[in-house]
């Protein structure tokens, strides 16, 4: 009798422990998940946003590759940052993000396309794509087939949770 | 022994208890982790779906082939699939109310109004047949715009022909004819023993000015006998792709997703029309270009106000007008070694 | 044997299967996942650098660094910007060098760009250093065509 009561005891026991340790690595798992959705998260916006018409280089709709026009990049910024109902309508896309497009040659200048952080995030992850950044401004000069020159900018993805 | 008697039993009856809540422990365990494991599939397949489709978006006049798990089911915030819901985001998802079967047929376009202002993804199954009733060039040019791998057949303007089109079995039979705002009869005898469910009729006709516009009527059948359709919902759409958005497309989430489309158009024409504006100011050489760079951003303010306004025919009109004018002073631009507009 | 000791044998028995079960599981539970964005943005990444590096246009000039690389492997005579004037080879190296430090540089990515030809090389830049295994680095080459020889573009990117 005492000896059934004894391999139960330990059987529960040893029950016991095993969910503590499932629970564990299950735990780490969802956290290592989570991360990963995060960096998915961002990969998927960063690619989104190349190919993004109001970004894009183009001429009659022939689309330049991984090229960021310098014109648009502003009027984008300024139109998000002054028209409510256009961050509304990009926030179904984006939300809690912030895209930038950073120029580092010949000048240094950012544009921050879209930004909306949350008051409190646990993690953010930031993805880097280098771009060419065409500006149709510079007088005497060709950007891969379009007039005007190609600088060289860097797209930055921040994404939050 | 009367003690040795009791233990006996006590002992079966003990074990049966011990043995039962073991049981339970585990039985209650396994259901629960399948009921975690089959949301997390979903969730899982969603997501594996939501990536497949966004690929498609970006692979422009490619039809694809998709094997899916199960039925997926579009409304206007999303797609569902066993229970998990994913939202469009940006994507334009033009696909029938329910797409069932193993495969999903993907297509995308690229809408130009005259710039790209967005791709199209057009969704359907094997499973849903599409007849093209060819009393038009328009209904013609649809047929020809539809990718082979969809069920697609086109048949004359003749009578004898047209009663001769019977069931086969398809899920979803969608009739397109040129028509508009007129009730119908029922062209394809054949199919009147179809439940309203499982037959629809799309009225399409390009606007008499011969701009990019048309008319898309969505038409309802008239319960009873004889079999009557009358015009639903109509709208006035820009550019042929969305003629073809409307031939895949529910009334319901055609509805929502055009409503969406000239959202989208509304601002990306204001990226343009700032960028015309950069241009005009910037510009430092003879006046040709900087008239062209007026016309240009007088086009995309009359569009951009256009696009926030209900889609009728005469709106879309002034659209299709308005992106010839655009199309015209960037080609000009073009010539005179001007940077262009778009 | 006794009923008594088999039966405490057999309970020995379980807990060793037990905890062997259980050092399994962990063993595969605690191995490194394979990090997703590294395996999709640092593969692409070198070649994303060198596709924006070649078609990059000078400040002070309307040709790109792909022809000015192409002017150094071959004359070499031509003249470019800064003050003094920098020729083609010292042109590339001073663009390429000034625009790695303010992206991978600051990004906290080490590498290694190297220009060469076939007959010698021409410059090159490095911060830090990748292993020695494969696996340590995403690698891209860009050839430049000229009349006289190619000119190789090899851009290293540690991981």
């Amino acid at each position: 009798m005492i000896e059934a009561v004894m391999v139960l005891v330990v059987f529960f026991f040893l029950l016991a422990v095993g969910l503590m340790v499932y629970n564990g690595l299950a735990g780490r798992g969802a956290v290592q998940r989570s991360q990963e959705a995060l960096e998915l998260r961002g990969l998927r916006i960063a690619r989104l946003a190349m190919t993004f018409p109001e970004l894009q280089c183009s001429v009659s709709n022939v689309i330049q590759e991984n090229c960021v026009d310098q014109l648009k990049a502003s009027a984008m910024s300024s139109l998000l940052s002054s028209d409510s109902r256009a961050r509304q309508y990009y926030y179904d896309t984006f939300q809690e993000a912030r895209i930038r497009v950073r120029q580092v040659y010949p000048t240094e200048e950012e544009f921050v396309i879209y930004e909306r952080e949350p008051a409190e995030y646990r993690r953010s992850e930031a993805t880097y794509l280098p771009v060419i950044v065409y500006d149709p401004l510079s007088s005497g000069g060709t950007c891969l087939t379009l007039h005007g020159a190609c600088h060289f900018g860097t797209l930055i993805v921040e994404v939050y949770q | 022994m009367r003690r040795a008697q009791v233990q006996v039993q006590f002992t079966w009856i003990f074990s049966l208890f011990a043995g039962a809540l073991i049981l339970l422990f585990f039985i209650t365990f396994i259901l629960r982790q399948k009921d975690v494991s089959e949301r997390g599939l979903s969730a899982e397949v969603s997501a594996k779906l939501d990536a497949v489709l966004t690929l498609a978006q970006s692979s422009l006049q490619t039809s694809n082939n998709v094997t899916i798990p199960g039925d997926l089911g579009f409304d206007c915030t999303g797609f569902v699939y066993g229970g998990a819901r994913r939202p469009y985001g940006n994507a334009l998802v033009f696909a029938p109310g329910l797409i069932q079967g193993k495969l999903l047929i993907t297509y995308a376009d690229g809408w130009d109004v005259p710039y790209r202002a967005s791709n199209l993804l057009y969704l359907t199954s094997p499973r849903v047949r599409y007849i093209f009733l060819n009393n038009s060039e328009t209904v013609h040019s649809l047929f020809e715009a539809m990718p082979d791998a969809a069920t697609k057949q086109s048949v004359e303007w003749n009578i004898t022909l047209m009663a001769s089109i019977m069931p086969r079995n398809d899920d979803y039979v969608r009739i397109i004819l040129g028509a508009s705002s007129s009730t119908l009869p029922s062209y394809l005898p054949g199919l009147d023993a179809l439940s309203p469910e499982e037959v629809g009729v799309l009225g399409v006709s390009r606007s008499v000015s011969e701009t990019d516009a048309f008319t898309v009527t969505f038409y309802t059948r008239n319960p009873g006998a004889p079999v009557m359709y009358s015009p639903g919902e109509v709208f006035g759409v820009v550019g042929e792709e969305m003629a073809l958005a409307a031939v895949y497309s529910s009334a319901e989430l055609f509805n929502c997703t055009y409503s969406r489309a000239l959202d989208h158009l509304e601002h990306i024409t204001a990226v343009y029309y700032q960028r015309s504006r950069d241009l005009l100011a910037s510009y430092r050489g003879p006046g040709t270009c900087a008239q062209l760079y007026g016309a240009a951003g007088s086009s995309l303010s009359a569009i951009r106000r256009e696009a926030q306004r209900p889609p009728t025919l005469m709106s879309a009109e002034a659209i299709a007008a308005n992106m010839t004018a655009l199309a015209d002073a960037n080609q000009r631009l073009k010539l005179f070694s001007c940077p262009t507009v778009y | 044997m006794r009923r008594g000791q088999a039966e405490i044998l057999g309970l020995a028995v379980v807990v060793v299967l037990v905890v062997i079960g259980f050092a399994i599981a962990m063993q595969f539970s605690l191995r490194p996942r394979d990090n997703v964005k590294r395996q999709v943005t640092d593969r692409q990444l070198a070649s994303a650098m060198l596709t924006a590096l070649l078609n990059t246009n000078l400040e002070c000039k309307d040709v790109t660094l792909a022809e000015v690389l192409q002017d150094c492997a071959s004359s070499n005579v031509f003249e470019y910007c800064g003050s003094p004037r920098r020729r083609a080879c010292q042109e590339a190296a001073y663009v390429t060098g000034l625009i790695l430090n303010r992206t991978l540089g600051e990004w906290g990515k080490d590498y290694q760009l190297q220009a060469y030809t076939k007959s010698e090389p021409k410059f090159n830049h490095t911060i830090g250093g990748c292993g020695l295994g494969l696996s340590d680095r995403e690698s891209e080459i860009f050839p430049v065509p000229t009349a006289r020889e190619t000119i190789y573009l090899r851009l290293d990117v540690c991981v």
